[in-house]
């Protein structure tokens, strides 16, 4: 990471910050969506944790650990947008697929639809956690330091989450299709 | 029946599964919001550090950071380098100059470690010393100054961390509903009395002492300590406690819930000049920190 960038942008450079976050932005983008599962949600929090990012970077102390830091105000913003978002998401409901399917092709539609039902059923903070382990590849002392609280407690949720997921594969398999309900 | 690593292999794919993240547009809103978004600098400043000092103090239950930070009725206009040093060991002047400069509105010790010894700043264009008893001090050299010990005493949380951050500016108005951002209407009056009196009024902040009426460096002064709650409804970055108006975006902000925070308002002149420090400190189970931090103010000294 360059470091130099970040001591620009905290001095208020807007073309270091621009090269920061242009750098960084797909990055962000994908973890939110992974997190909220909603381009459009995923996006407001996107913009939300780079307008914050901007705002209280000259007070990130360390330059080095911007990525950390940034992180944390990302995981913060998909926080907010999901707790918004909570008011008015559709219900969604499972209905059977009405073409026939391979057997293999069937399996992945199978694990994808059921991780996706199982996924929605954890709790912000423990797809939080399943995504920054899993997608990222962070050590659970990272995303502790990220979500703010101690290395237990990931391991914590992350065995939660896992646990849910994999009850949810384990779910009796069937053809099955989704629609938003109304 | 999937295993664990079926589950964490099938996870692991579906997570990685392509998807179109093209946050271009995203990121034009963005930098096109810069030129009305400020950036919040060297006015209400919040650093974190670890620290982890000594293991042989594990069982001392000392876990405390304190932070100094010290508020000029002015905002802060001098960089980093800036700084000046003790008056043991004066930076030698590269060339003398014809006529007395005017001071600078702020001016606080170069970054790096505090000898023990009286230190110069200028705050808010008032000059004063503080008076250093004990090492382990550390200047950043723009905006506060902060000395460190965890013992990793939440037992509960092996990972305790302490927060610190400075303030750089004199506050005139404090947050009637701090989640929302809400000033207080109407604002106190600018006196150190009416704005101590205005911290205990906070919501979300329980009164631990004060206010009460101080002398610091033979001036008029508040002394008011309150207890941000570990209940608060919003983040704690989100949790606004008080601001300086005349400086539109600095506003005080809590590090992190529950957290102490120790405030002293002082007169610096006859003319209502107000010289604002603010210290903090984490949770702790000795009086060792606020102690030391009570100790520099009161020795400050005004020149």
């Amino acid at each position: 990471m360059d470091t130099d960038l970040v001591i620009r942008a905290q001095r208020g450079d807007r073309d270091a910050f621009a090269t920061l976050a242009s750098a960084r932005a797909d990055r962000y983008l994908a973890v939110s969506r992974r997190i909220l599962r909603d381009l459009a949600l995923a996006e407001d929090a996107t913009q939300q944790a780079l307008l914050s990012i901007w705002r209280d970077l000259p007070q990130l102390r360390d330059p080095a650990r911007f990525d950390a830091w940034s992180y944390r105000l990302l995981v913060h913003a998909c926080y907010a947008e999901a707790s918004r978002a909570r008011q008015w998401s559709p219900n969604i409901r499972l209905l059977p697929a009405d073409e026939p399917m391979e057997a293999d092709a069937m399996d992945a539609v199978i694990d994808r639809d059921q991780l996706e039902r199982g996924f929605r059923r954890l709790s912000i903070d423990h797809r939080t956690v399943v995504v920054l382990h899993h997608y990222l590849d962070m050590p659970l002392d990272a995303i502790a330091d990220i979500v703010g609280t101690s290395v237990g407690t990931v391991s914590s949720r992350l065995h939660y989450a896992m646990r849910g997921l994999r009850a949810a594969l384990d779910a009796d398999a069937r053809p099955v299709a989704r629609e938003a309900a109304q | 029946m999937s295993t664990d690593r079926d589950t964490t292999r099938i996870v692991r794919s579906w997570l990685r599964e392509e998807t179109r993240d093209d946050a271009e547009r995203v990121l034009s809103e963005v930098l096109n919001a810069l030129d009305t978004t400020p950036q919040r600098r060297s006015v209400w400043i919040q650093a974190r550090r670890f620290f982890d000092m000594n293991s042989f103090a594990r069982v001392a239950s000392i876990a405390a950071v304190v932070v100094l930070g010290i508020l000029g009725i002015y905002f802060l206009t001098r960089g980093p380098s800036a700084g000046i040093g003790t008056t043991a060991s004066p930076t030698p002047t590269a060339s003398p100059t014809p006529s007395p400069r005017p001071l600078p509105d702020a001016l606080v010790p170069p970054a790096g470690d505090l000898e023990v010894g009286r230190h110069q700043l200028v705050l808010g264009g008032v000059p004063l010393t503080i008076n250093i008893t004990q090492p382990g001090w550390t200047s950043n050299g723009d905006f506060g100054m902060e000395k460190g010990q965890i013992d990793k005493v939440k037992a509960e949380d092996p990972d305790y961390r302490a927060f610190i951050f400075w303030l750089h500016s004199a506050a005139d108005n404090v947050y009637s509903d701090p989640c929302a951002r809400t000033l207080m209407d109407p604002a106190p009056d600018r006196t150190a009395a009416a704005l101590a009196e205005a911290i205990t009024q906070v919501p979300g902040l329980d009164v631990k002492e004060g206010p009460t009426a101080v002398t610091i460096g033979g001036r008029p002064a508040q002394y008011v300590a309150v207890r941000v709650r570990d209940d608060i409804p919003c983040a704690p970055n989100s949790f606004y406690l008080w601001a300086d108006t005349d400086t539109p975006g600095d506003a005080r902000y809590a590090t992190e819930a529950p957290m102490i925070i120790y405030t002293w308002i002082i007169e610096a002149d006859d003319q209502g000049t107000l010289v604002w420090i603010d210290g903090e400190v984490v949770e702790i189970t000795s009086d060792a920190a606020p102690n030391e931090l009570r100790q520099i103010v009161e020795s400050i000294q005004f020149e």
